[in-house]
């Protein structure tokens, strides 16, 4: 059919479906859990609270500091997707901006886009270390913020590429022959092609950003304890996985649904966003 | 009647092995309001890069070396660019030869139309869409509301033929500058859009420059035509009587290759040779290789000189009036 939203066209592919609305639940629960959780840095008694199984008053169990689980686990999804989803807003933000305008032969575009490629050449979790280490421990809006700027050249080559392939297509100078100023020509003409690729890309990212986040959560340069992130309550359980799983169990499964929702709906998104495929 | 379009002496430059080549030269011409100028010859004679240089859209390092485009008594050649911006699509608009890659995919054919009235400032919201589903229904596109959201690989050659003349008469242009608008289509949907420039050039006054190779077409619908060769306009005249008596050996060879219905059967001759590319063009009348009436004379390049009936030609065999 023709131009339906891009949610209807999502919503028809069961990719789409299965993922937006895990997305959904997992969104619901990170904003309207914690206000109803328990106080996620409250302790009980550390001697007969502490690693209680599931069950009782907690409905997850409790952890080494006989914290909530449950609590700390929808705290530490809402602050992990925050992070994920500013890293890549902004990264996917500053690669669309630089890599079009590079594309279409902006000067300053192609000393970024290069600039860039330098940043890619650095493993990036090397890269995140120095900048964290530096930095000692951030705060969420810190992290995602050190995230976005490590991540924004991969998209940037993206939308490059596609402004590069369709700046000398025929429609453009068509629009020129109409009127359309440098200004319209990107936004209206070369946005909706190059943003195609870039979101699909961003999808995938905020489960990237989310694991890379866990990751250095894990190493003690995330988030400093004993605020709840997804990594650091795999961190914290990993000494005593053996005898008490579930404190890792709870984060862990919460990131790989985090990581598949993302995934499938990335999956969906790219075909949803070509409209020669619609169908 | 001062003319609508008057382009004088205007020569376009383009790379060639040894610097710069005139793919284009001396052509000069004009269009007065309402009439329909066909401008015809064979691939690669500059039939397009003069329609581009009209705009200032020539693809760089391609450039305008000398003369003028004069629009309405302005000179667009020496239009900065954001007065030549408004200029197009609102004063001279261009459609191009192949409807589809004329499109942007990713938009909705309406939005496309809605985009040129906003670009313009004509028009915006509501009414922006309102005058974008008229302007549909205007070149006889059926179900306008609807094919509004179409988008243009769900639509036929015809339909997007018609939305290319949608967009291009959104902003009420004066002059219409159509590259091959017919080529990429069949038969039966070429008379239909040519009825459609027709009654769009009699309904709003369109003064319409028609770049085309089929000479077919051009007898049916122009008023005047100018034949081109090897970026020189060779030939001029109004249409009825350059077809009927053609002066230039290149207007009659042109004729003799297109197969005809009328009269005896006869094969079509074809021109031997092709289009010398710009930089390799012979000194003197650029057609003499090709030619078979060509002579001493033809070594020195031939002035366009009027003829009889009206027309003017450049060649040394045709007796000026």
């Amino acid at each position: 059919m023709s131009a339906t939203p891009l949610l209807a066209r999502l919503l028809r592919r069961p990719g789409g479906r299965r993922g937006l609305a895990l997305l959904v639940v997992l969104a619901v629960l990170a904003l309207a859990g914690p206000p109803l959780a328990r106080d996620p840095l409250a302790q009980g008694d550390l001697v007969s609270g502490a690693l209680r199984p599931p069950g009782g008053g907690h409905l997850l169990g409790t952890d080494h500091v006989s914290r909530d689980v449950l609590a700390r686990t929808l705290h530490g999804l809402r602050r992990s997707l925050g992070i994920g989803l500013g890293a890549t807003g902004l990264a996917a933000g500053l690669g669309l901006g630089i890599g079009l305008v590079a594309g279409i032969g902006g000067a300053a575009g192609r000393v970024l886009l290069r600039a860039g490629d330098a940043l890619l050449a650095i493993p990036r979790l090397f890269l995140l270390l120095v900048v964290l280490a530096g930095a000692g421990t951030l705060s969420a809006p810190g992290l995602a913020l050190a995230i976005g700027l490590t991540a924004w050249p991969s998209a940037s080559r993206l939308a490059a590429a596609e402004a590069r392939r369709l700046w000398p297509q025929d429609w453009m100078l068509a629009a020129r022959a109409l009127g359309a100023s440098p200004a319209r020509l990107v936004l209206v003409h070369l946005l909706p092609h190059a943003a195609a690729p870039v979101l699909v890309a961003a999808a995938l990212h905020v489960a990237d950003a989310v694991v890379l986040e866990a990751g250095l959560s894990f190493l003690g340069l995330g988030i400093a304890p004993p605020a709840p992130t997804l990594g650091g309550m795999l961190l914290e359980a990993r000494p005593t996985l053996a005898v008490a799983p579930w404190p890792a169990l709870a984060p862990g499964v919460a990131l790989v649904l985090v990581v598949l929702a993302l995934g499938a709906l990335a999956d969906a998104l790219r075909a949803a966003l070509d409209p020669q495929a619609a169908a | 009647m001062s003319a609508l379009l008057g382009v004088e002496a205007l020569s376009v430059a383009v790379p060639a092995r040894d610097g710069e080549a005139r793919a284009v030269e001396d052509v000069s011409f004009t269009i007065a309001p309402g009439e329909f100028v066909a401008l015809v010859g064979e691939s690669g004679g500059g039939k397009s890069l003069t329609a581009l240089a009209l705009l200032g859209l020539l693809p760089p390092p391609a450039r305008i070396a000398a003369g003028h485009v004069r629009l309405e008594g302005r000179d667009l050649v020496t239009l900065e660019s954001a007065a030549l911006r408004a200029v197009r699509g609102r004063r001279v608009a261009m459609t191009f030869q192949e409807p589809l890659a004329s499109l942007t995919p990713v938009l909705p054919v309406g939005a496309q139309v809605r985009e040129v009235l906003e670009a313009h400032r004509l028009a915006r919201g509501a009414e922006a869409r309102a005058r974008a589903v008229a302007l549909l229904d205007e070149v006889g596109i059926p179900d306008p509301a609807q094919r509004y959201d179409a988008f243009p690989h769900q639509l036929s050659g015809g339909l997007r033929q018609r939305v290319l003349l949608a967009l291009a008469l959104a902003a009420e242009p004066a002059l219409l500058v159509a590259d091959e608008p017919t080529t990429a289509l069949d038969v039966t949907v070429q008379a239909q859009v040519l009825a459609l420039l027709q009654r769009l050039r009699r309904d709003r006054g369109l003064g319409v420059l028609f770049v085309t190779h089929d000479l077919g077409l051009v007898a049916e619908q122009a008023d005047r035509v100018l034949v081109m060769y090897a970026g020189r306009i060779v030939e001029a005249g109004p249409t009825a009587a350059l077809f009927a008596r053609p002066a230039h050996p290149y207007t009659r060879a042109l004729l003799a290759a297109v197969p005809r219905l009328d009269g005896p059967p006869a094969p079509p001759v074809p021109i031997p040779g092709a289009v010398p590319a710009p930089g390799a063009w012979p000194p003197g009348c650029r057609f003499a290789p090709r030619c078979q009436a060509a002579h001493d004379a033809c070594a020195a390049s031939p002035p366009l000189r009027p003829a009889a009936d009206g027309h003017a030609a450049a060649c040394w065999l045709v007796p000026t009036t």
